[in-house]
């Protein structure tokens, strides 16, 4: 059948890959984490997931370049969780201990920082700040219009814009 | 990879046509402009009631923002500032500490100094702060405190809040809202936000008052002074960015909704159902032909279905409950 067929072809070819460049991507990625071994380990599995849910695999030749793009961006990733993740828990030290979230709640809010984060940067700057300054600053748009040096008109595409890119980044 | 094409393999995947759920992400964004008059409330009940597509894709709106509204805002603010040039000094003046460095060079001082209270529509709660006070929010509120040495809570648009700082030691106890900021130390003070103007009652001590640019520290610092005025025990005021406007204090009615009593002294249906609404979930409104009735009683909160139910049978108005979130209330 077709679809096995390619699906075997897929799996031989991410067997290529990984016999190929797993050890020197080891390496790269060790290297991006500040020397960590466990770090790199796990990004390394979750490269090659990554590159099996893609469906797409690369060009003969270019499979180091294709898979340094993937773990590029799993590790700006990381970085990134890791952030929110202290910004996360100093914010919930300065709270009284009965207001302390439950630990799903914890991961549920982590989970859409992540995501509200990764969807604004890829927006352009006054995109995101006029989002944030909406949404988490509580300015009206003409209060943001005024702190961003921008028309009215120009707040509402803007956020029209960035509440697109954040809510459907938000679907399960 | 566009952004259209992004919405519409959204609207695929839950079964939702593209063209309704871009309307109604942008109903969501002029709801959140934070400008919305009564004629723009009675668009959007007019649109969600035009088709059952868009009540489909308004509830998609909905659960997604839902998801957006579980931030805590103190943690999306300092975590998901983008420019760091913009930002990091912004934050600083918001919060009176700039050239704070030793602060900023430690890192996130801010997430420290800072914790959020909210409540959600229907919800009210009462909470104690690090320095003893006592606050308590009404229904759809927000504040963001910041304890941290100072004592400082910023309250966000559209908020009702109770605050006894009685006993609670010295120093400033600064609220702040956009362009208006109170020094609510030693008192007990109930403000509500109305958008452009906000209601202050102080029920004992004196809270001072600032309004106008400059009245909260990041404006301050671009050279403009706040025009200042004192509330004493047992007056009341409008505050807005033209001034104070003191009124007649209701000691009893401003202490109301702590005791989940909404009440209504003559007041038109249309007014009646606006109020009663922040009590819930989606839209309440009621047709033009009864809107100048005249309801008076008092009305328990944060249970509206029941408050609705006594409306039912104390005026000649039936309601109609189209979906939980958009209630009609018209003519028998």
């Amino acid at each position: 059948m077709a679809s096995t067929t390619l699906s075997n072809a897929l799996n031989a070819h991410v067997g290529t890959l990984y016999r190929d460049h797993a050890q020197w991507l080891f390496g790269w990625l060790r290297g991006r984490l500040g020397g960590d071994q466990d770090d790199a380990a796990d990004l390394l599995q979750d490269t090659y997931v990554r590159l099996i849910d893609t469906g797409r695999y690369p060009p003969p030749g270019e499979g180091r370049a294709f898979l340094t793009q993937i773990a590029r961006g799993l590790v700006i990733d990381l970085h990134r969780r890791r952030r929110l993740e202290s910004a996360y828990l100093e914010a919930l030290a300065a709270r009284p201990e009965e207001e302390a979230p439950s630990s799903e709640r914890r991961a549920l809010v982590l989970d859409i920082l992540v995501r509200i984060d990764q969807a604004l940067d890829r927006l352009p700057d006054k995109v995101s700040r006029a989002f944030l300054l909406s949404r988490f600053e509580g300015l009206t748009y003409h209060q943001v219009a005024e702190r961003l040096g921008i028309s009215h008109g120009a707040v509402r595409k803007y956020m029209l814009k960035a509440t697109q890119a954040c809510l459907l980044a938000l679907d399960e | 990879m566009t952004a259209n094409a992004a919405l519409g393999r959204h609207a695929a995947r839950h079964g939702l046509e593209p063209g309704r759920l871009e309307a109604a992400l942008e109903w969501q964004v002029t709801l959140w402009s934070g400008e919305m008059d009564d004629a723009g409330h009675r668009d959007w009940a007019a649109w969600l009631a035009a088709h059952p597509g868009n009540q489909r894709a308004w509830a998609e709106v909905e659960r997604l923002a839902g998801r957006l509204g579980e931030l805590p805002s103190d943690v999306a603010r300092h975590s998901l500032k983008r420019s760091r040039r913009f930002s990091r000094r912004q934050a600083l003046t918001l919060f009176g500490l700039a050239g704070a460095g030793a602060l900023v060079a430690r890192g996130g001082w801010v997430e420290r100094a800072v914790a959020d209270c909210r409540s959600g529509p229907g919800e009210q709660r009462d909470l104690t702060l690090p320095d003893g006070s006592s606050l308590k929010l009404n229904t759809a509120s927000a504040v963001n405190l910041a304890f941290n040495g100072e004592r400082r809570l910023r309250v966000l648009p559209g908020s009702e809040i109770a605050l006894d700082s009685r006993g609670t030691g010295g120093g400033p106890l600064r609220l702040e809202m956009a362009e208006m900021a109170l020094d609510a130390a030693d008192s007990q003070v109930v403000l509500r936000d109305h958008g452009e103007r906000l209601a202050v009652s102080v029920l004992a001590g004196r809270v001072r008052v600032l309004t106008g640019p400059g009245a909260i520290a990041a404006s301050a610092a671009m050279g403009r002074a706040p025009r200042a005025a004192t509330l004493l025990a047992g007056e009341a005021a409008w505050l807005s960015a033209d001034g104070v406007r003191r009124v007649p204090l209701d000691r009893a009615a401003a202490l109301d909704w702590t005791r989940g009593v909404m009440r209504a002294d003559r007041l038109p249906l249309r007014d009646f159902l606006a109020e009663l609404g922040r009590y819930r979930h989606g839209l309440l409104y009621c047709d033009d032909a009864v809107a100048e009735r005249v309801v008076s009683g008092a009305f328990r909160v944060p249970d509206t279905d029941y408050a609705l139910q006594s409306l039912a049978q104390a005026l000649p108005v039936a309601v109609h409950y189209r979906t939980p979130w958009l209630v009609r209330v018209s003519a028998v």
